[in-house]
């Protein structure tokens, strides 16, 4: 037996859900697609029941593919829980109309209650349950109020029998419902909705999110690095005696002892550049990277929940258009800040073939991951902030220039933005914990298990010498086109297994400035970490995961040849002045160019 | 008072009018509908960002951001002196 939680989006249903099911959650995919769902059970009178938690929709048409997919899961249901957001029942119903329609058992659960009391709604909720003829509940998902009685009443619904509606008709009798069961009284504007207002402002929305973004990573970072510090200690402490008694076990030599240990004498370990997997791929992935993502997704958590992202997308909607994708692609973007792999599942959220190809593009090639970025933070920062800032300019410089050509170069269209702004709403600690597992599961699954064959596949190549003739072989590109020493390359191959132990392998290099940011860049963009491009030739398939290389390849060498030229500037300033003016000459070019096709791209995307 | 059409481009801050026209295939209907901007719904302008950028629209209780492209395409009845 089935409960089926269904709604529109932000209506507080992963509240309700998270409050009736346990810890044992789960997410997984609609088999064949790329939607994904969340399931939990619900023990009630000793009886257990399945909770699925639908993805959020505003209606059931059979266009898009998550909206197919609801309709799927709906016809397989048992029961259907249709939560509401009371302070807008007018539209809500709209999707409530469509659901009886599958003449399934089904209950009505008016949430945020409170909410709609506070803002002047009354609704008439035994009048609402008589015209509608379905049991109607009220609730306030954040508290959990009123949804004791929710299992009860949904094991004694009983199918419902509608007869089909045209669209044209749906909304008359809406119409007639919120005339008698719906009562609105004025009231004052309240502090959260001054913010509100303000915080999407054209004049100080803006600032508002870089110093808002700014200090969301600031945390990150500086608490990342308490934490990281707290782990290196546990790892010296508890794990490195372990390791040493298996080293001398292993007799302290041979092929074995090099793929598990890598490179460490009998007393101390470098965790960061021995290599092996149980010495690297385990102080990497848990001791390093995995704080770094817990910290990010707390953060971020907190910004998705309060209801910011959503004017981030709106904020930066028109800087996307520039670059082909609109604003709900910042949402992809802004999770790779934590790990490219959440990030790249994102973009299955993405409506047209063309924004997820974009979005993965440029996700993967110029977004650097947490763990990365605090690295980046500290080895560039050890030259002067003015080349932490030199990175982070070149690497936007690369995206936009990317993102620009792209736009004119991938066929298809990119639908307009229409996104509801949610109120602002304080999160729940308990969801927030609940979501955070869910992440964290996720990248343990999706990215260890890489993580850790990648260092045994390049212990076996460092063993059998390949990584040294790869040295030989790329040497003269490394040092002609980037200017950079040989040692680099091996750099740059760890790289492909994890960025940030592949940045603390460029600090002893002795690297000067501008070089030092040469050689970040080059890491970052050639080519995206194992556990990255795994999901990245999942979603995007052999053929475009190939393109997508192929413009890598191209970006690095421009983008990495351009700086080591630009090097000769000498003065970091000037190179960022140098970077902003390319930009602008290349936004004229494309203008130039390539107008006339975007009039026509204009032209389709608007009879979307 | 005289009643005019406008584009939701055209339409002053704070200013409300009734949906009467939408420039647009069924998909795009239907993506508007869902969200309560259809005919004869009650809309008002809140804000507008620089240039092209979206405009933040209220329809009952629910603030809506809408892209520019279906901006200049949804037009509403105002009164207006």
């Amino acid at each position: 037996m089935n409960i089926l939680l269904i709604g529109n989006p932000n209506v507080g249903k992963s509240a309700i859900f998270s409050h009736l099911t346990g810890v044992s959650v789960t997410t997984s995919n609609y088999p064949g697609t790329t939607v994904q769902f969340t399931k939990g059970s619900l023990t009630y009178q000793g009886q257990e029941y399945e909770v699925i938690d639908i993805p959020g929709t505003y209606q059931l048409t059979p266009e898009a593919e998550a909206e197919k997919v609801a309709a799927s899961m709906i016809s397989e249901g048992d029961i259907l829980v249709n939560v509401v957001d009371a302070t807008n029942l007018e539209r809500n119903l709209n999707l409530t109309l469509q659901l009886m329609e599958f003449g399934k058992p089904m209950v009505l659960v008016l949430n945020m209650w409170d909410d709609a009391q506070h803002k002047g709604i009354e609704i008439d909720q035994e009048l609402l349950a008589a015209l509608l003829e379905i049991p109607v509940l009220t609730t306030n998902g954040l508290t959990g109020e009123g949804l004791n009685q929710l299992p009860s009443v949904c094991l004694s619904a009983q199918p419902v029998s509608v007869p089909k509606l045209l669209p044209q008709q749906r909304w008359s009798k809406i119409g007639s419902i919120i005339s008698s069961v719906q009562n609105l009284s004025h009231r004052q504007h309240t502090f959260a909705e001054r913010l509100q207002d303000f915080s999407i402002h054209p004049w100080f929305g803006p600032p508002l999110a870089l110093f808002i973004l700014y200090w969301a990573f600031k945390i990150v970072i500086s608490s990342g690095e308490m934490l990281t510090n707290f782990t290196t200690n546990l790892f010296d402490r508890v794990y490195a005696p372990f390791i040493l008694a298996l080293s001398k076990i292993l007799g302290g030599e041979g092929l074995l002892h090099a793929l598990l240990l890598g490179d460490i004498n009998g007393t101390s370990i470098d965790y960061e550049g021995a290599m092996g997997v149980l010495t690297t791929g385990v102080f990497v992935t848990l001791g390093i990277v995995l704080p770094y993502i817990v910290l990010f997704y707390l953060v971020f958590g907190f910004l998705e929940d309060l209801g910011y992202l959503p004017r981030v997308a709106i904020i930066l909607d028109r800087l996307l258009h520039k670059v082909g994708l609109h604003g709900y692609s910042v949402i992809p973007m802004f999770l790779a800040c934590g790990c490219n792999v959440p990030g790249v599942l994102a973009i299955r959220n993405l409506e047209s073939r063309r924004e997820r190809f974009i979005t993965a593009v440029m996700t993967c090639t110029t977004i650097p991951c947490m763990a990365q970025t605090s690295l980046i933070v500290k080895a560039v920062g050890a030259q002067g902030g003015i080349f932490v800032l030199l990175l982070f300019v070149t690497l936007f410089t690369v995206w936009i220039s990317m993102g620009m050509l792209l736009k004119q170069l991938v066929e298809g269209t990119t639908p307009t933005l229409l996104m509801e702004v949610p109120p602002y709403r304080m999160p729940n600690l308990t969801i927030q914990i609940k979501k955070l597992w869910l992440r964290v599961k996720c990248f343990l699954k999706e990215a260890i298990p890489y993580v850790l064959g990648g260092i045994a596949l390049i212990n076996l190549l460092h063993v059998s010498g390949v990584i040294s003739w790869l040295g030989h072989l790329f040497s003269p590109l490394v040092k002609g086109v980037f200017g950079l020493p040989e040692q680099t390359v091996a750099a740059l191959i760890i790289g492909i297994v994890r960025k940030d132990a592949a940045v603390a392998l460029l600090e002893p290099l002795g690297l000067a400035g501008v070089q030092m940011v040469t050689a970040v860049v080059v890491l970052t963009l050639y080519f995206p970490c194992i556990a990255t491009f795994t999901v990245l030739l999942k979603e995007l398939g052999l053929k475009d995961t190939a393109k997508a290389v192929a413009i890598m390849f191209a970006v690095t060498l421009t983008a990495g040849g351009g700086l080591n030229l630009l090097s000769k500037l000498y003065n970091p300033w000037v190179i960022i002045a140098v970077e902003f003016i390319l930009v602008i000459i290349l936004a004229l070019c494309i203008q130039l160019f390539f107008s006339a096709r975007q009039a026509d791209h204009i032209d389709r995307s608007f009879t979307q | 008072m005289q009643k005019s059409k406008l584009p939701l481009s055209a339409l002053k801050k704070e200013e409300t009018g009734v949906v009467v026209f939408v420039q647009g295939g069924e998909s795009m209907r239907r993506r508007l509908e869902a969200l309560g901007i259809r005919l004869g719904a009650k809309i008002k302008k809140k804000s507008k960002l620089f240039g092209l950028g979206p405009v933040i629209v209220s329809v009952g209780n629910a603030e809506i951001a809408v892209g520019y492209g279906m901006v200049t395409r949804i037009f509403v009845e105002v009164d207006r002196k």
